[in-house]
């Protein structure tokens, strides 16, 4: 039998068993919208972790990790630094968010902020800030579960094709079970991403330099610039030192406030759920470690591939690894883009409802489910439009994406800890930082150092947000007490 | 008593996880030579504050569970 015949069959047999488990997730759940969004608030922790885990590690991380080990060498470490720095913080804002949450009964980022700094036009500016990011990143990962798809097939299944089966089946069960599905998917999605990732990551340094040792040696002796810090542009010039700390920082204050991350605070049944959740984050981490092996196996055996981000897919298809492999492979890549993209869509419809329309618009429970199931239709099938036509400039939007997602850090400390934060001062702070954020993006020449736009843009915004704060009215005590001192509300046992 | 000095032990952890990944700390550690374990020591450094990160938060974690139970 041809070879694309058994891996078609491989990644069909991955693709019903997710679609079953996603099916199955949303039987227990309520038919309402706290079931839909929040799942009810009753995840536990293995699905928890599992969701938080899958959600981070995207197809950015499976095809661009090794994407970049094999043509930025050492640049991709910044990629390891980011992830526990920036997962750190929420162990003490996370249950905090959540205990505030419940209390005010809110499912999104947006009622979160508001609840506290009362403005629709504050709910609509964070909901299109938030489209804004996501829709790329939504692009990004239906581009890669086509490109995944087209590769392992040889060309028989094209990237239209399948991208649309794939992502048909993430539409099919994210409509059906909502944020369950996601969860439930996500668990089975880790698991094959996190055991196809460290079996390949060994098996091919092994099978192609003799072992990981030799493989480094191989790489000092012959291209030593590799594997020395900050490492290369994509150019092939040296990085500088401050682009490799900016794109550390921005990330790692960026990470948290990713809405699809952001919300699932809202769903943990408990606090400790939560806090457990970050302890065990950086497990989920050293997923990176075979994902970069793979990257530098590609070095010395594959000359100099026009889009690097194709390099797994290439040496898994020109080692000559058994078919099985090839086939889990694939469940493994397709596992990285759907696990983010089943939460980037259900995110990203719920931002648009719940905080772009109902707060103008009356709607009931049932006008709310159908707005939220249809807008996950639409932004999917923007986000197709865009993955099938040619459009090179997608990673750099989704790097620019974190300078906007980090935006909203500062006004989410300043709700949390800061009594004196007012309304006035965090939509000027908003205002000001994301249009510094753009320019630089617009415009990287004006920038005085080689630092992430983003980080410029927080430098303008927080002064921004404390200054109009202070020359504003303070805020209704009553009101900054819940959010910066929130009562401990009596919680179910664990 | 126990739990702030735990609390300030993880922040000062967290900071010097933060100054050890980037620069000017960083730059020490640019260099592939040695290669524990056979990984060049550029990779090694990011991976062992994962670990020294990770395993300060298992402490923190078990401190602060230890004051919830209470």
């Amino acid at each position: 039998m041809e070879q694309w015949v058994v891996t078609s069959a491989m990644i069909a047999a991955y693709l019903v068993l997710t679609l079953w488990i996603g099916l199955r997730a949303g039987r227990g759940t309520s038919s309402t919208v706290d079931g839909f969004v929040a799942g009810d608030r009753n995840f536990g922790f293995l699905v928890m972790y599992f969701v938080t885990g899958a959600t981070v590690f995207s197809a950015f991380a499976f095809l661009g990790g090794p994407g970049w080990a094999y043509s930025r060498g050492a640049a991709a470490f910044y990629i390891l630094s980011y992830g526990a720095l920036g997962m750190l913080p929420w162990y003490v804002i996370g249950p905090k968010v959540a205990r505030i949450g419940r209390a005010l009964g809110q499912v999104t980022q947006a009622q979160f902020l508001t609840g506290r700094f009362r403005s629709r036009p504050l709910s609509l500016l964070i909901a299109l800030l938030s489209i804004a990011a996501l829709i790329p990143y939504i692009t990004l990962q239906i581009r890669g579960a086509g490109i995944v798809i087209e590769a392992v097939t040889e060309g028989q299944v094209p990237l239209w094709a399948g991208a649309a089966v794939a992502y048909g089946v993430v539409l099919i069960y994210v409509l059906v079970s909502g944020v369950s599905a996601v969860g439930w998917t996500n668990t089975l999605q880790g698991v094959f991403m996190i055991g196809i990732a460290w079996s390949l990551g060994l098996y091919l340094p092994y099978s192609l330099y003799g072992g990981i040792g030799p493989m480094f040696e191989a790489i000092n002796s012959q291209r030593p610039e590799m594997l020395v810090l900050p490492g290369l542009t994509a150019a092939g010039e040296s990085w500088s030192w401050a682009g490799y700390s900016s794109a550390i920082l921005i990330s790692a204050i960026g990470i948290t406030m990713w809405p699809q991350l952001f919300m699932k605070a809202f769903t943990a049944r408990d606090e400790r759920i939560i806090r457990r959740t970050v302890v065990w984050f950086p497990t989920f981490q050293l997923l990176l470690v075979p994902v970069f092996l793979i990257g530098f196996a590609g070095v010395l055996f594959v000359d100099s591939l026009d889009q690097p981000d194709f390099i797994l897919p290439y040496l898994v298809l020109n080692v000559d690894l058994p078919m099985l492999v090839v086939g889990l492979f694939c469940a493994g890549a397709l596992s990285a883009s759907m696990s983010t993209g089943d939460a980037l869509l259900h995110a990203a419809a719920s931002v648009a409802v719940e905080d772009g329309v109902r707060p103008f618009i009356a709607l009931n429970e049932a006008q709310q489910r159908l707005l939220i199931r249809v807008l996950i239709v639409v932004s999917g099938a923007a986000a197709y439009y865009f993955a099938v036509s040619e459009n090179t400039s997608l990673v750099v939007l989704l790097l620019s994406s974190y300078g906007i997602i980090a935006q909203l850090a500062p006004p989410v400390v300043a709700a949390l800890f800061w009594r004196r934060a007012t309304t006035a001062g965090v939509i000027a702070g908003l205002l000001a930082g994301g249009a510094t954020t753009l320019l630089f993006f617009v415009m990287p020449d004006l920038k005085p150092i080689e630092m992430h736009e983003g980080l410029f843009g927080l430098i303008v915004h927080i002064p921004v947000l404390i200054l109009v704060s202070l020359a504003t009215t303070a805020q209704d005590p009553d009101r900054v007490e819940a959010y910066v001192n929130p009562p401990r509300t009596s919680m179910p046992s664990p | 008593m126990t739990r702030t000095i735990f609390r300030r032990f993880a922040i000062i952890v967290f900071v010097l996880n933060l100054l050890a990944v980037t620069w000017p700390v960083l730059p020490l550690f640019r260099s592939p030579e040695p290669f524990p374990f056979g990984l060049p020591m550029s990779m090694v450094w990011p991976v062992a504050w994962i670990l020294i990160s990770g395993m300060t938060l298992l402490l923190l974690d078990y401190v602060e569970r230890q004051y919830e139970d209470e």
